[in-house]
């Protein structure tokens, strides 16, 4: 059985459809990743998750029980990060992951503790006693995270934690939702930067106007469509005969030449530079510069959907 | 209780503004108190003597009637008909009105038309007093000889009008104006410190991330809101305690000797739920602390200027007194102005005490249902 069992989960705001018959099997140990552009539905799913939203159809089943706004025993298990920060500006750092703790833990040792873990864990040891005004935007970002992590919780959700982040931020809160996988925890996470959900997540949900577009890990996402790795070469001079030649090479899939710029898409999983440097050596042609490129989940999205995940 | 414990860790943050509101507003108790003592002495109502010097030119038997008549009312110095003597006792203080009375004040002045010569500061109190004990004087001879009685008999009349004495009975005697004065202006420090401190700390348990952190959290939505209110009310109860307690040492003996003390401090407690509404009002509209305090600002102001708090109720002009009517500062005033200048409490006095402290209770109740009922199509409009 599934931690997070989604079933033909239907939200509707007025006339717009923000999930459509979505089905979704999270399992317990993975980071999972819901990645899609803005308004995609990925925060009516959390919301819809921790009961902060009715929605109109279907069902979610967590830890095998059904999710309503009451369950309270389930969201004691889950820790929530959400894609605003929310925290308190009257409260220190300290003072704010005590807070937060304290929503779940009673005792005052354990939390205290847990606070302090907290604290290191997101690495905002010496800003205890600072309020969050006084903090960066990236300092900012992890106080939340530890808001929503300091208890411990067997669920981590996490919703678009890094935007507007420092690029040094970033890779620690990244770094640091890996550790709290490793430590047991089960992440959701969402995005819609694609090389965070690459680089993290154990398994990718494409999510576009409430619809999951592709479900699998990155390489199995990949491997569903046609596009593999595109191959650019710049300064080059064919003659029709080689861009013929070129054309008619194995699994070629586009090519385009323009300019003295070949570039090529090949279809299905591994490398073809090396034959085409192969052909380009038997022909004595020569380039000014070559770029091969494996698909990325922009990819994807783009030939799922026709459009650019950041559009 | 953690969401209770946030409310008074908050508070802490703020506990400089509460600091700077109360010094101030002891500041200006403190003034009260001090301008107030110096009312007391001149406030009471008691019969002037003034020092008066007479020149008589007449000597006859009416001059000598006025002299013993204006003896009965003021200190009288019989002096030389001499207009400069008479100039420089008005001058160095000596008297303070001088009377001239002319040859044949009968005929001249009672039967005819002159008047009596005098001499003071132009424009002065006792001017206007000395000269109308002397047109009384002349008032009443006329009447008298005009029917009938003769000389003698008129002027015995005329002294025995100076006899009769009116006898004033105050319903109070009691002024307690230092209690007024201190406990007159305790409304804006309560709506202040409230508004302000709470008002930002409710503004943060308002923001809608926080509202849905604290929803995905194990705590129940019951318990939170419980642990809110009972937030509120703690702050709310120390925040009377702290001002009344002000209140009751800058003027310990004076508020310790009125016999309303319980019903002022009720009042006190009446306005603090009223602030203490107006607060989570605040708290529930403004969505930034510069919101919070221009609402704190316009609403501690506003209230307190026509509520009759700064400007007393007396002064109030008819449209602003009624406007004034739907504040709770204005039943708040109204209160202290009747437990601090009675010293009896009629039945009336009392159903508009309890009425007065029933209408500050009901707009508490009806600020905050209207905070509620924003907040709550505020949180539909969200979702």
């Amino acid at each position: 059985m599934s931690m997070i069992e989604i079933r033909n989960l239907v939200k509707r705001y007025k006339d717009t459809i923000a999930l459509d018959h979505l089905n979704l099997d999270i399992e317990e140990g993975e980071i999972f990743g819901l990645l899609g552009p803005n308004g995609s539905g990925k925060t009516t799913v959390i919301n819809c998750l921790l009961a902060l939203l009715k929605f109109d159809k279907g069902s979610i089943r967590i830890f095998g029980e059904e999710i309503q706004p009451d369950s309270y025993e389930i969201k004691r298990q889950i820790g929530i990060v959400m894609q605003n920060v929310a925290v308190f500006n009257e409260l220190t750092v300290y003072e704010n992951v005590d807070y937060f703790c304290g929503l779940y833990v009673p005792d005052r040792k354990k939390r205290k503790q847990l606070v302090e873990e907290a604290i290191t864990f997101t690495g905002l040891e010496g800003y205890e006693k600072k309020r969050p005004k006084k903090l960066s935007g990236g300092l900012l970002r992890r106080l939340n995270i530890a808001c929503g992590i300091a208890h411990r919780p067997r669920l981590v959700i996490l919703d678009e934690p890094t935007v507007a982040v420092d690029p040094q931020s970033r890779n620690k809160i990244l770094e640091g939702i890996c550790q709290m996988n490793r430590q047991g925890s089960t992440i959701i996470y969402t995005s819609h930067y694609m090389e965070e959900v690459e680089q993290i997540c154990s398994r990718i949900a494409i999510l576009d106007k409430g619809r999951c577009l592709a479900l699998g890990t990155k390489d199995e996402l990949k491997r569903m469509i046609k596009t593999g790795e595109k191959v650019r070469l710049e300064g080059i001079c064919l003659t029709p005969v080689q861009l013929e030649s070129i054309r008619r090479m194995p699994q070629v899939y586009s090519v385009v030449y323009e300019n003295e710029t070949l570039t090529l898409r090949f279809e299905g999983n591994g490398s073809h530079l090396i034959g085409l440097l192969h052909y380009m050596e038997e022909e004595h042609l020569t380039c000014g510069s070559c770029v091969s490129e494996l698909p990325t989940l922009n990819d994807v999205f783009l030939e799922i959907t026709g459009k650019e995940l950041r559009d | 209780m953690k969401v209770y414990k946030g409310y008074l860790i908050a508070l802490k943050t703020n506990i400089s503004t509460v600091i700077l509101y109360c010094s101030i507003y002891l500041l200006v108790a403190l003034s009260m108190v001090y301008l107030s003592s110096g009312e007391k002495s001149s406030g009471s109502y008691s019969q002037q003597r003034l020092s008066i010097g007479v020149a008589d030119r007449d000597n006859s038997l009416w001059s000598e009637t006025l002299l013993e008549y204006l003896k009965q009312y003021h200190d009288v110095t019989v002096m030389e008909d001499d207009m400069s003597a008479l100039a420089e006792a008005v001058y160095s203080s000596e008297i303070v009105y001088a009377v001239l009375i002319p040859e044949d004040f009968l005929n001249a002045c009672i039967l005819g038309e002159e008047t009596v010569g005098t001499l003071t500061e132009s424009g002065s109190q006792w001017e206007y007093y000395v000269n109308g004990r002397i047109d009384s004087f002349v008032n009443t001879a006329r009447v008298l000889l005009a029917g009938g009685y003769s000389s003698e008999e008129a002027a015995q009349h005329v002294l025995e009008t100076a006899e009769v004495q009116p006898q004033v009975k105050l319903e109070s005697t009691r002024e307690d104006a230092a209690v007024y004065n201190v406990f007159r202006f305790m409304p804006y420090l309560y709506f202040s410190i409230l508004c302000f401190t709470l008002g930002l700390i409710q503004k943060e348990y308002q923001n809608t991330d926080i509202r849905k952190r604290l929803l995905a959290s194990s705590l129940t939505l019951k318990s939170q809101n419980i642990q809110s209110l009972l937030a509120f009310f703690t702050i709310g109860f120390f925040s009377w305690i702290l001002c009344e307690g002000i209140g009751m040492i800058t003027c310990a003996s004076e508020f310790l000797d009125n016999p309303y003390q319980w019903l002022i401090l009720l009042n006190g407690f009446t306005i603090m739920l009223a602030a203490l509404s107006a607060a989570y009002f605040v708290g529930s509209m403004a969505k930034t602390d510069a919101a919070v305090n221009g609402m704190a600002n316009v609403l501690s102001l506003g209230f307190c200027f026509l509520g009759g708090i700064f400007v007393p109720l007396e002064l109030l002009t008819g449209a602003i007194r009624k406007i004034g009517q739907f504040f709770p500062t204005y039943w708040y005033a109204q209160n202290i102005s009747i437990l601090c200048f009675n010293d009896e409490m009629t039945a009336s006095l009392k159903a508009t005490v309890f009425q007065g402290l029933l209408i500050q209770i009901l707009f508490s109740l009806a600020c905050t249902s209207v905070a509620l009922a924003i907040g709550k199509a505020r949180r539909q409009e969200d979702s």
